[in-house]
């Protein structure tokens, strides 16, 4: 009986949604008692799952903690090239802290099993305003940025010496002095990126938290990607040419 | 050397936070090439580099090459800055992704404007 009601709760729910209007915003709202049922029938979690995904948000009420792990590890597995976040405060949040991409743990109340099975650990609820938007897409584009610097410089410097082998015939003869080679990285385009990674803000804190359209960038990974990685090799790779060019032909006269 | 200028300009032009000692270790490490050159331009005499500092630093056309290098890192960003825009405008509407980079760059445009944050 209680199979059948849902089954067809999750049919009408398939249906509404097939027949949405584009912009709409719904939100499910889903019982432990009914995942436990669900969760036992292929079909219906196809369904379920499947009416899930053009819902806004969806709410799950009286759930057991390998529930709340449970519905994570179904999200990661459904859409694999997303990253999921979960918060919680107590030992029943546990699991699903651990099975999230990112955990996040409030340490209070509750007890510390949370704060220590997670990632990130703070003391209230609101910091995760400040967590997210600030501290968390700062990191990301520091990140995104700082590696694609990385690549940056040493493909710049590398297809220097490389254009500069259809000078020298290929014979092995080098550009540059090898001291040069040996402390390009650590001592003459190494501390800044110390600096950079720490203390470089984009914007001043209040326009993190009061403009949330930034916190975007993450989610859609436009900082660090295939685009951006060629994107970067193209910049070194035009400016090495650049280098040899000018290296050639300002020396000429000397 | 242009390497090492580059590496280091384009670092302190990603940055945004001008602080003032992020500017000093930059030129430290600007500055270091140039004194371990000078260095090794009088210590190690059997080598090509000997006396190369002298030359180079005689060179006129060698020094215009250096500020041409370095000014490419603008012209090339703003050509690729450019065509990344009008490819974003071109498409806009199309899905999301795109109007959410237009919507930021709309903000940060206005945010430079007003010269709070440049």
């Amino acid at each position: 009986m209680v199979f059948r009601d849902i089954s067809t709760q999750l049919i009408e729910v398939a249906d509404y949604v097939y027949n949405m209007q584009p912009g709409q915003r719904n939100a499910m709202i889903l019982s432990g008692e009914s995942l436990n049922i669900i969760y036992l029938n292929k079909g219906l979690l196809e369904l379920m799952l499947s009416s899930t995904d053009d819902m806004e948000v969806v709410i799950g009420c009286r759930v057991s903690p390998k529930q709340k792990g449970d519905i994570v590890a179904l999200m990661r597995l459904r859409h694999s090239n997303k990253v999921t976040l979960a918060i919680g405060d107590g030992a029943n949040d546990c699991s699903m802290i651990s099975k999230a991409h990112v955990g996040v743990g409030i340490a209070g109340r509750e007890g510390m099993q949370a704060a220590r099975s997670s990632d990130f650990a703070i003391g209230k609820f609101k910091f995760l305003h400040k967590l997210l938007f600030l501290h968390g897409r700062e990191a990301y584009r520091r990140n995104g940025e700082l590696i694609l610097f990385m690549f940056y410089k040493n493909v710049l410097y590398v297809m220097v010496q490389f254009m500069f082998g259809y000078y020298s015939v290929f014979s092995g003869q080098t550009m540059y002095e090898k001291w040069i080679y040996q402390i390009y990285n650590v001592t003459f385009t190494g501390l800044h990126n110390i600096w950079y990674a720490l203390f470089d803000f984009e914007f001043e804190k209040e326009v993190f938290m009061n403009t949330p359209i930034f916190y975007s960038i993450g989610m859609q990974n436009t900082v660090f990607n295939m685009k951006e990685f060629w994107i970067w090799v193209f910049y070194a790779c035009a400016q090495a040419l650049l280098i040899l060019m000018v290296c050639f032909y300002s020396a000429e006269d000397t | 050397m242009n390497c090492v200028l580059l590496a280091n300009i384009l670092i302190l032009k990603m940055q945004h936070a001008y602080t003032g000692i992020n500017m000093m270790i930059i030129a430290a490490q600007i500055l270091c090439f140039f004194f371990l050159l000078w260095y090794f331009s009088i210590e190690l005499q059997t080598d090509v580099i000997y006396r190369f500092m002298d030359e180079f630093t005689s060179s006129k056309t060698a020094w215009l090459g250096c500020f041409f290098v370095v000014t490419s890192l603008w012209t090339i960003d703003t050509m690729l800055h450019a065509i990344r825009l009008s490819l974003a405008y071109l498409f806009a509407g199309k899905n999301e992704t795109k109007s959410d980079f237009l919507k930021q760059q709309e903000i940060k445009m206005s945010l430079h404007s007003t010269s709070m944050y440049s």
